[in-house]
């Protein structure tokens, strides 16, 4: 009968219960989903590194030949022919380069114990690919570290075949023994794996996560040393010792391990920060579901004191009474942290291809782990049984006599009496108003911090979405050319090209950095600072990319030195374009010629923009700017999903909480919405006493958020540009604050529609029964 | 002037009717003292929420002036109890979380020509207790700001539905002076619900009910002072 009794009661509470459902559902669902996606990857993640010897550091240097290495005697003919880069060498000279290298080796060795290099080679180049075009990066087949990692078929052994991602193959629908053009005609061998490249991030110049369109290749040597391309150089290591990255040799630009290098290492964060935010942010809402069941619990047996008080009067026993209502909570959550656990094993497979989408990364099916299975649902439920427990236990242990006898005042909470200070002077209906919100701290703390994690969310998102479109393709959008082409013979410029002239080997503040010239009268690729003003270039004074200037403080006014062959020189900072590919400086190309002929000429360019595609003859690189933007898209629309998952998780989040919360005070305050009725006060000034608080409290919460997100924010940026040199462009808009608001508003009167109704609905002969207060 | 004509009221349950009111012919003069006596289940407190307009009348018309009250709609009834009726219940129905004074200023925001606060609180004996919180109140105290909470809006008549129902005689006899001189002094209606026939003879009027029907109509041609009544 009590069994029947406690049944009864809380299906009068359904939407309640639905709303804490959906709480619950998400605390299980969000660990599971996350924690078996993550471990999709772990496992044969860890186990492909290791028989693929992972570099555990690389060593970025100069791809150019040094000062000290042009002196020497067996490169002096090579020196004296103008050419310098490390490319160049090679194709000129193996035997030069190969010693070259050696020496390189060898100088790195010497700083560091224990440690064993070998050369990483690789060329970057674009091939059309149906009516788009597509970026491949062929790397050299390494004796012993970062060897291929063959997933299906075989290695090239023809110098016609080659071995692509296999998840490039999947997007783009290509099967083993299909021939693919990449220039010349290759036949698909097998699908490959790199292990310094688990993310396709190819080109620090240009931020694409894709691997739908572009990927790692394998040709055969013979192969490689045909394929057109930027042809890049590095030094991969492994170690038994302790890295040492602070190694000064003319020739390094820095010693990186491979936790800290995005392309090899991020995958490691991503797993370990993966796994704490499965963890915390479940522990985060199971902690709002078991606060609130407990305010529910607390709430109902408040209403049935007088109820218990009679059983227990009449010689049921505290256990007897409290049982009941335990085992049906219990029951409940337990349902639907399993209910939880399927959504989320169903949603861990999806979300593991969302990773595999951008990491290049062996997959195995996920299996479900036991263990995974206790903590998704038996942690909580523990934490649900001893919150639940407590609270019936408390008030099931008064005596009958003062269960049967109505509730003493209880005294006011700390939150109130402060709110009271603040609204000394406000009208009494103002008081009670703002008083009756925070009349439980617990419930207001439930709803604050709801309020606020959700919208901290919402302003992430909407800091996201306009972040990775401006670390993408934000300065392509801007321009006006159509083809980005390289040469290294200068031919006859024509209308519609517009030449500049690139230099990467300068140095500003020990970083290595890019130095571009442009035209005065370029109009195809214009620079702007972050107000859209256009900034140009003069004899004295530089533009610095945004990137740049935020790793190294750097504002406009300032003046900087750059590192050009032993030379230094020092301009003015006239603005900061705002771009956040690489990291570059500007300055006329006049200027960048004069000083790199050694004062010959003001016209050397290495590139142009064009508006019609050019002659490849002359120009051996072409890139298209759509072809980039077509690349990013993928990584936009994840973005986008992201931001969405995001705003759609929080919103439910906030809209559970908001709804449950106001549907107890209502509950709760039958009375005293009765009486307010009674005194002569209409609809909707009851409706405003007894809701709107919420609405201020909620709006208050989520301007708090929007500080907050700005701080966490900047940890994120700092974070990046330490660790992986990245710079976030994850920018706060003054318009977010009104999104933010908007969202509390639409979720506040979505969620409080019902209770709105149940207020008008609330008889005014209410207040004539017995004062529950 | 409240003029009750031919007032039924009928509760249904099912195909179950019950006559909470049947035919109630009534006049409540403006300023009057007026008792309504009767057992549990007389129709006391029906009559009561029908002429307050809690609650609706099945047939009859209740007027008060040139307003016929059983006309109104529920907005029309919440403005008219808004400017013109105070309640005083046997619960005092006091707002935790509000002091002494905020609980007669919530009263107060009710009207656009309140009682001072202030003077109200020197009234009912609680100037000292302003800043006090319900809870640091006698059950009698809390029944006082309830009271000093109902005049505060300025209202013309005063519903009290057992006020003294949950006091002692000493608190009881303090509230009824209190209740005696705000009738007296600002020329209220005061109409009482009581089991309590002691109370009868401090009023103008007394109605004596039963089985939903008015029993007895008694006129006082004079009126003890609450102090002086019989404690019953």
């Amino acid at each position: 009968m009590l069994y029947k009794n406690v049944w009864k009661t809380l299906a009068g509470k359904w939407m309640q219960l639905l709303a804490i459902a959906v709480i619950i559902v998400m605390s299980s669902l969000t660990y599971t989903m996350m924690f078996y996606g993550i471990s999709g990857i772990e496992v044969p993640t860890e186990e492909y590194l290791a028989s693929s010897n992972q570099e555990d550091f690389a060593v970025e240097m100069l791809n150019r030949v040094t000062e000290e290495e042009a002196a020497l005697p067996e490169l002096a003919d090579f020196v004296a022919s103008g050419r310098y880069t490390l490319s160049e060498l090679r194709q000129v000279d193996e035997a030069a380069f190969d010693d070259l290298i050696a020496a390189r080796i060898d100088a790195v060795e010497g700083e560091m114990e224990d440690a064993t290099l070998e050369l990483r080679a690789s060329k970057l180049f674009n091939y059309p690919f149906g009516s788009s075009e597509h970026r491949g990066l062929v790397l050299k087949e390494a004796d012993t570290i970062n060897t291929s990692y063959l997933e299906a078929g075989k290695r090239p052994e023809r110098d016609d075949e080659v071995a692509i991602n296999a998840k490039y193959a999947e997007k783009n629908e290509i099967e083993i023994g299909d021939t693919i053009d990449l220039g010349t005609p290759f036949t698909v061998s097998g699908f490959v794996l790199f292990p310094d490249y688990t993310l396709p991030l190819f080109d620090e110049n240009f931020f694409n996560l894709d691997p739908g369109t572009q990927t790692l290749l394998l040709m055969t040597d013979a192969a490689y040393d045909e394929v057109v391309g930027t042809e890049s150089f590095r030094l991969a290591g492994v170690s038994d010792g302790t890295v040492v990255t602070d190694i000064e040799l003319p020739f390094v630009i820095s010693v990186m391990e491979t936790e800290n290098i995005m392309r090899s290492g991020a995958i490691y964060s991503e797993i370990s920060s993966g796994k704490a935010m499965a963890l915390g942010l479940s522990l985060f809402i199971v902690s709002i579901a078991v606060i609130i069941v407990a305010i529910l619990i607390s709430n109902m047996l408040e209403a049935e004191r007088g109820q218990i008080g009679l059983l227990k009067a009449i010689g049921y026993n505290r256990r007897q009474i409290a049982l009941p209502y335990l085992i049906f909570i219990l029951l409940f959550a337990t349902l639907m942290l399993i209910i939880g656990y399927f959504l989320g094993l169903y949603f861990a497979e999806p979300l593991k291809n969302l990773y595999l989408d951008f990491y290049l990364l062996p997959s195995i099916t996920i299996a479900q782990s036991p263990l995974v299975f206790l903590t998704a649902v038996f942690a909580p439920l523990l934490f649900f049984a001893l919150v639940a427990g407590s609270v019936i236990y408390k008030i099931m242990g008064e005596s009958a006599l003062a269960l049967l006898s109505p509730r003493d005042n209880v005294s006011l909470n700390r939150l109130s009496r402060i709110v009271s200070r603040l609204l000394r002077n406000a009208r009494g209906k103002t008081k009670f108003k703002y008083l009756y919100a925070v009349k439980s701290t617990g419930s207001f703390i439930i709803f604050f911090f709801g309020i606020l994690f959700s919208t901290l969310l919402i302003v992430f998102a909407l800091m996201m979405n306009g972040a990775v479109d401006q670390m993408t393709v934000g300065e392509l959008n801007e321009a006006d050319y159509e083809y980005e082409a390289y040469t290294t013979t200068q031919p006859a410029l024509r209308d519609g090209q517009e030449p500049f002239l690139t230099y990467p080997f300068a140095f500003v503040e020990d970083k290595l950095v890019t130095l571009k010239g442009l035209d005065e009268t370029n109009t195809l690729y214009r620079l702007t600072n972050a107000d859209g003003d256009n900034l140009t270039p003069a004899s004295d004074e530089v533009i610095v990319n945004a990137s740049l200037a935020l790793k190294l403080g750097l504002e406009a006014g300032d003046t900087i030195d750059i590192e050009l062959d032993n030379e230094t020189l020092s301009y003015k900072i006239r603005g900061i374009a705002d771009e956040y590919a690489g990291d570059v400086v500007y300055l006329p190309r006049a200027t960048l010629s004069e000083q790199l002929s050694g004062g010959t000429t003001r016209d050397l360019f290495n590139g142009i923009y064009a508006t019609e595609r050019p002659d490849e003859t002359y120009y051996p690189t072409v890139i298209s700017r759509s072809g980039l933007i077509e690349q990013t898209q993928s990584i936009n629309e994840y973005m986008n999903l992201m931001m969405n998952v995001m705003i759609g998780g929080s919103a439910l989040i906030a809209f559970s909480i908001l709804f449950v919360l106001i549907a107890l005070t209502v509950e709760k305050n039958y009375y005293v919405i009765s009486l307010l009725k009674v005194m002569g006060y209409d609809r909707s000034e009851v409706r405003s006493m007894i809701l709107n608080s919420y609405f201020i409290y909620g709006l208050v919460s989520a301007l708090l958020s929007i500080p907050i997100a700005l701080i966490i924010l900047r940890v994120i940026i700092v974070v990046f540009a330490e660790d992986y040199g990245l710079v976030l462009p994850l920018e706060f808009e003054w318009v977010y604050v009104l999104y933010t608001l908007g969202a509390v508003t639409l979720l506040f009167f979505t969620s409080t529609f019902i209770s709105r109704r149940k207020i008008d609905q609330i008889p005014l002969q209410e207040v004539l029964k017995t004062y529950q207060e | 002037m409240i003029h009750i004509e031919h007032v039924s009221k009928v509760y249904k349950t099912g195909a179950i009717e019950t006559a909470a009111l049947r035919d109630i012919e009534l006049t409540i003069n403006d300023g009057a003292f007026v008792v309504i006596l009767g057992p549990s289940g007389s129709g006391k407190s029906t009559l009561l929420n029908v002429i307050s307009g809690l609650d609706t009348v099945t047939s009859g018309t209740i007027t008060f002036g040139d307003t016929v009250l059983t006309d109104l709609s529920s907005e029309q009834m919440t403005a008219f109890r808004r400017n013109h009726l105070g309640f005083i219940f046997q619960q005092y129905n006091l707002l935790q979380n509000l002091t002494v004074y905020e609980n007669v200023q919530i009263g107060a925001d009710l009207s656009t020509d309140p009682l001072p606060i202030e003077e109200l609180l020197d009234q009912v004996g609680l100037a000292a207790a302003r800043d006090k919180y319900p809870y640091q109140l006698s059950g009698g105290e809390q029944q006082r700001v309830s009271i000093a909470r109902s005049l505060a809006k300025n209202p013309s008549i005063l519903f009290c539905d057992e006020p003294t129902g949950s006091l002692d005689e000493d608190n009881s006899k303090r509230v009824l002076e209190l209740l005696e001189r705000l009738n007296e002094t600002y020329n209220k209606t005061v109409v009482v619900i009581t089991h309590n026939t002691g109370i009868s003879e401090m009023a103008d009027d007394v109605i004596k009910m039963n089985s939903g029907r008015i029993v007895e109509y008694t006129h006082n041609p004079s009126r003890k002072a609450a102090r002086d009544i019989h404690w019953g």
